[in-house]
């Protein structure tokens, strides 16, 4: 309740809450945590039901076996800290993050302060979320925005109403977790026929040792009205050893438009296993735009299923795979209705032994006339160590749906690198600035200051390793 | 019923070490509950057969009669082959599916081209009940071969064939694999082909009848500049089930592959089309495309298409595409405003949708019976409407 309106200045000068110092952390996962969570929380009964409901689903479901199966298997859940962590281990400082994370910071120009802030040692507060904004104006067009845990204790029927409404726990094992453990996450509802014009952002971070971060949020943006979210920044956020597992549910009504921005780019140990979907009504338009640049694994494929006729989803999702790094991302479209239509971008870049992977799914089911459904994929392959896949599924049950598949696998071009380095640019100037290219349809969606940051981190990752191509 | 050349192999593993094939796995997705267990099946009793002119195979048991006229091919009764053709397709079974075909193989033989032949080595396969027939095919080095697997009308058991392909360096086959029966039957293909250096295989495959046909095909393109080309075809009335399954493994340096398969899918029918591309590491200046095209004529019509990629190697040029819709409003006008009856415009269209693939001059003995084919099926599904 309290934290709807700070902002990061008040919370890095230690503003805390006394119940919380209550809890005793334990590593591991049981009914009590969840129930002592609930209750330090306060949280109404019906909550505390679905999360103990979610639980046995979580348990029950088996590890998925299809994506990245040695990653998954070096998981251990009773590693992990579900809630808070031990005050002992918060002793975290700037001397203990990593030095290419500091030089990256350097490089990229970002403010002393925000520095710290990202490594995660200014904030004293897990698994909470800072708002960079919450103005006056949206709230007197009767916008809400604020975490979910303040939207459960004061807008609790919204909540319910729509709450694991998109995602159902059973989902999936990663979003039974979420169901389970969720701790902040944002809320937004955006009122009949409001268009917000300036994004609203929120940062997340991870900031201790074997903290998972287990975020929920929730969007419902009502008939006509208009959001774009952006969740995320470019800069790297560090943490050690951390399982982020997040669940996105957003509901557009008919006429309404939202576009969620996520750049993801944890420090890369960070497992990333985020169930995000949308449900899109007559004529409504939901977009993700989705970059993932951080993360030793992310598996993530934001979907949107069109409901009532005229609905349109779009996914653009961006992926650079670099040493180490195993980013299996794409999208999902399911056409529920007539005159539904969907586009997917796709552009994946695996350089220095990564993997980049597009896994998507169109599925048009019987009876949704006329619908269209175009999924571009392209993928850059830098060096012979690195590995690019496509798996795109199509399941076409309406014999007048009109749905399209391309995709391409290349490397960087040497005449494009002739052309570029016959004008005096290096190898490596040259390679960033096609990269930089390829990835232009998604960095023209950003807000300038983002996509400034960005263009300058995928110069630094191309730079990193020297000259490549 | 005879399984000598495979025995040795399987003394470690039998099918029943391998996990049970479901829907949910990918390689058996999309087929509804069509999930083969052939321990379960009764294989057929040798029968005998008239012989005919072109080399005939009765697939029920071992017995087949003789194509002597064409000395540039060997032949050879599988009781008699005491080695596995290609070492590596028993040693690489990919589901229980797979090694139990291998186990119950029901008889076959192997066919090796010893020269140069520019005739077509047909084999017409008749059944009359479930039956799984082995067919090994070896050309030598430098040799050239063509060969026709056809699985027509005398085919009215259900069939599951084992074939094997084994191409040496800088061999040439040629193979037209038609499933046309009009039987309510499956055939259910599983192809295994391993190209040396600079070897070339290219795959005509026709599928336009059974109730279920499917075709799964495992290459490897394992010697330097290997080459592996499919273009295909298939048509679905009924309940029709048309399932293509094609992995190719580039192994080896320049190698390239180049795939495409089209269909039409009236009625209630579906088609399912998965293909794999996979480049392992170090296998550089691969080039390889896929394509499937698909045409959606009746409501109930479904498609599903899986066109994926593996990619571990930089140095590669790779594309695939694929679609599924009805024939587009623009083309039908176009033809229509030329004063052709919508009935026949239809007609046209899927004429020339299909035209890419046939029209090709290798399919040249071939071409008409499979526009027949095509033409019958058109009518069938304008009558039926």
């Amino acid at each position: 309740m309290a934290n709807v309106d700070i902002d990061l200045g008040k919370y890095s000068l230690g503003w805390s809450d006394p119940e919380k110092n209550v809890f005793k952390p334990e590593k591991g996962l049981n009914e009590e945590i969840i129930r002592k969570m609930s209750e330090i929380k306060d949280e109404p009964e019906w909550m505390l039901d679905f999360r103990l409901k979610a639980y046995k689903r979580f348990l029950d479901k088996p590890m998925p076996e299809w994506v990245a199966k040695e990653k998954l298997d070096s998981l251990d859940f009773d590693d992990i800290y579900y809630y808070i962590k031990p005050t002992e281990d918060q002793a975290d400082s700037w001397d203990m993050v990593p030095d290419e994370i500091k030089e990256t910071y350097e490089k990229l120009g970002i403010p002393e302060a925000e520095r710290s802030y990202l490594a995660g040692v200014t904030a004293q507060y897990e698994s909470e979320v800072v708002y960079h904004r919450n103005r006056e104006d949206l709230e007197k067009l009767g916008v809400i925005f604020c975490d979910m845990d303040t939207a459960v204790r004061e807008y609790p029927e919204l909540v319910q109403e729509y709450f694991g409404t998109v995602i159902p726990p059973g989902d999936n094992k990663f979003a039974a977790l979420n169901s389970a453990v969720w701790s902040g996450g944002s809320f937004i509802y955006v009122p009949k026929g409001v268009h917000i014009e300036d994004p609203l952002q929120a940062y997340f971070r991870i900031n201790a040792e074997n903290m998972g971060q287990f975020e929920r949020t929730l969007i419902i943006v009502d008939e006509g009205a208009s959001v774009h979210y952006i969740e995320g920044c470019s800069a790297p956020v560090y943490t050690t050893d951390a399982l982020h597992s997040a669940v996105v549910e957003i509901i557009v009504k008919p006429s309404g438009t939202c576009r969620y921005t996520t750049i993801q780019n944890w420090s890369n140990d960070v497992f990333n296993l985020v169930t995000k979907r949308a449900q899109a009504f007559a004529n409504a338009t939901m977009e993700w735009i989705d970059a993932n640049i951080g993360s030793s694994l992310t598996v993530k494929y934001p979907s949107v299923y069109l409901m009532e006729p005229g609905a349109h989803g779009e996914v653009l999702s961006v992926a650079f795979a670099n040493a180490g790094q195993h980013q299996d991302t794409g999208a999902k479209m399911v056409h529920l209705a007539p005159d539904t239509t969907s586009l997917i971008t796709s552009k994946s870049i695996s350089k220095g032994g990564g993997r980049g992977a597009y896994r998507g799914l169109v599925r048009v089911e019987d009876g949704s006339e006329t619908a269209k459904s175009f999924v571009r994929c392209d993928a850059l392959i830098l060096d012979d160590e690195s590995r690019s896949d496509t798996y795109p599924y199509m399941e076409i049950e309406e014999s007048t749906a009109v749905i399209g598949h391309e995709a391409t696998v290349s490397k960087v071009g040497e005449d494009q690198l002739f052309y570029l380095m016959s004008r005096g640019l290096t190898e490596s100037e040259a390679t960033s600035m096609i990269v930089a290219g390829f990835v232009e349809e998604f960095t023209k969606t950003l807000p300038m200051e983002y996509a400034m940051e960005f263009n300058k981190l995928i110069e630094l990752n191309m730079i990193e390793a020297g000259a490549v191509g | 019923m005879n399984k000598n050349i495979f025995e040795k192999k399987f003394t470690t593993l039998s099918s029943n070490d391998l996990k049970q094939i479901s829907v949910k796995d990918e390689d058996w997705k999309y087929i509804g509950k069509k999930i083969f267990e052939l321990n379960d099946i009764e294989v057929a009793k040798n029968k005998d057969i008239e012989p005919s002119n072109d080399f005939d195979i009765n697939s029920n048991g071992f017995q087949y009669q003789l194509n002597t006229m064409n000395k540039a091919v060997d032949v050879v009764d599988i009781k008699d082959i005491s080695n596995p053709l290609i070492v590596d397709s028993l040693m690489r079974p990919y589901d229980k599916f797979n090694l139990e075909q291998f186990e119950k193989v029901t008889g076959g033989f192997k066919v090796s081209f010893n020269d140069d032949t520019e005739e077509y080595f047909t084999i017409n396969y008749e059944t009359q009940s479930n039956s799984i027939p082995y067919v090994g095919v070896n050309v030598e080095r430098n040799k050239s071969g063509k060969l026709f697997l056809n699985f027509d009308e005398l085919v009215t058991g259900s069939t599951y064939p084992i074939i094997e392909i084994l191409l040496n360096e800088n061999a040439n086959l040629e193979v037209i694999m038609s499933v046309t029966t009009t039987t309510e039957i499956n055939v259910v293909n599983s192809l295994y082909a391993k190209l040396h250096k600079d070897a070339s295989l290219l795959v005509h495959n026709i599928s336009t009848g059974a109730t279920f046909s499917r075709s799964r095909m495992d290459i490897d393109l394992a010697g330097d500049g290997s080459e592996f080309g499919l273009d295909g075809i298939y048509f679905g009335e009924n309940k029709q089930i048309h399932d293509n399954r094609v992995f190719v493994n580039h192994l080896g340096k320049n190698t390239s592959s180049n795939m495409i398969t089209k269909g039409v899918l009236g009625h209630e029918s579906s088609s399912v089309f998965t293909g794999t591309i996979h480049i392992a590491e170090g296998a550089e200046k691969t080039e390889s495309h896929q394509e499937n095209r698909n045409i959606l004529l009746s409501e109930k019509a479904t498609a599903q298409s899986v066109p994926n990629l593996e990619i571990l190697c930089d140095d590669v040029i790779c594309s695939h595409g694929s679609s599924v819709g009805p024939i587009e409003e623009s083309v039908y006008h176009y033809v229509m405003a030329r004063g052709v009856e919508k009935v026949d415009a239809d007609k046209l269209l899927i004429k020339g949708f299909f035209n890419e693939v046939i029209n090709d001059s290798k399919w040249e003995i071939i071409h008409d019976k499979v526009s027949n084919i095509i033409e019958k099926k058109y009518m069938n599904l304008i009558e039926s409407n």
